[in-house]
């Protein structure tokens, strides 16, 4: 299956990629700070990511990541 | 940047949700990064079998083989053009089961080849049959009383020799993973890493596991360091034995 341009979610800290992600839960059960859920089919950064990047680290999929953080004028 | 290794147009992966091979693929292109090795230098041989999809995945030459047989290929690529980084990707049914008597034969001869070997303890593309690294014991589709045997010592077969190289890890130990690939790819001669992966729905489902990372975490609190210098690798250690 081809994915043209990657309809990536960006919240807070997390960057998700609905396409890639198979909802396996291995972000969801892996975060030490309970950040992330899945609710309606959606991987939702719910608060608390302190960015230890384990659901980076963990996803075989590489369908999540931490983003840089923004600059003081919100750029990345 | 190690994703430029991998053709990420196919993705999603065709694999199953939290499967460790995905994982090992992602650690195998970091190190390739690392090393330098690319489409130029380097090239992919995998089998038949889930773990079998992997040199697809990958923006180097590969070859998918017929069931069982990477290891006479890939010993074959690397006679003919020796400057390759020859590198084998299977399972543990395809290299120790119907390609075992390959694996016998090429670890004699030793080749200069790195081979990954994806153990999940089952064949998991068919269902999760029991196959030649099943422990003991293990309730699968083809043995639901139980595995009657013990499974292949694939230590003790790599180390019948008079030079070898063994790598014992798992998917969970990351860093480990990628020295072991590493020190596997700078070996002189055959080196084999054994590398514990999960299947969470073909087999670790069957065995009690709710999700991959509770096979993961399985991984985590079961597989430890063997002691440096270690000669011998206990069942449940990770590290790397070598001679010559």
């Amino acid at each position: 299956m081809a994915t043209s341009i990657a309809k990536l979610v960006e919240y807070t800290n997390i960057r998700w990629n609905p396409d890639w992600c198979k909802r396996c839960l291995i972000c969801v059960e892996a975060c030490p700070r309970q950040a992330l859920v899945l609710k309606d089919d959606a991987i939702i950064e719910v608060g608390h990511c302190d960015r230890t990047g384990l659901c980076q680290r963990l996803c075989p999929d590489l369908a999540i990541e931490v983003m840089e953080p923004r600059s003081k004028e919100g750029r990345r | 940047m190690f994703k430029d290794l991998l053709k990420l147009e196919l993705f999603p992966t065709t694999w199953c949700p939290g499967c460790g091979i995905g994982q090992l693929m992602i650690q195998l292109a970091m190190v390739m990064e690392e090393l330098g090795l690319d489409h130029t230098n380097c090239t992919i041989i995998s089998g038949v079998g889930c773990t079998g999809r992997l040199a697809g995945y990958f923006n180097v030459d590969g070859v998918y083989t017929l069931h069982g047989r990477t290891l006479p290929v890939a010993e074959a690529v690397k006679l003919v053009n020796p400057s390759l980084e020859v590198i084998v990707v299977s399972g543990d049914g395809d290299l120790a089961s119907i390609g075992g008597n390959h694996l016998l034969h090429c670890a004699r001869r030793n080749p200069n080849l790195t081979v990954l070997c994806n153990n999940n303890q089952v064949y998991g593309l068919t269902g999760g049959q029991a196959g030649p690294t099943t422990p003991r014991d293990t309730k699968t589709v083809s043995s639901p009383a139980g595995a009657p045997y013990d499974p292949v010592n694939l230590q003790n077969l790599m180390k019948a020799g008079a030079k070898y190289f063994y790598a014992k890890t798992t998917v969970y130990h990351q860093v480990h993973l990628r020295s072991c690939v590493r020190e596997a790819i700078a070996w002189p001669g055959f080196a084999f890493v054994d590398i514990t992966s999960q299947c969470i729905e073909n087999n670790g489902r069957r065995l009690g596991f709710n999700s991959a990372y509770e096979m993961l975490l399985h991984f985590r609190r079961t597989y430890k360091r063997a002691p440096e210098g270690a000669e011998t690798l206990g069942p449940y250690e990770i590290g790397i034995v070598r001679k010559g």
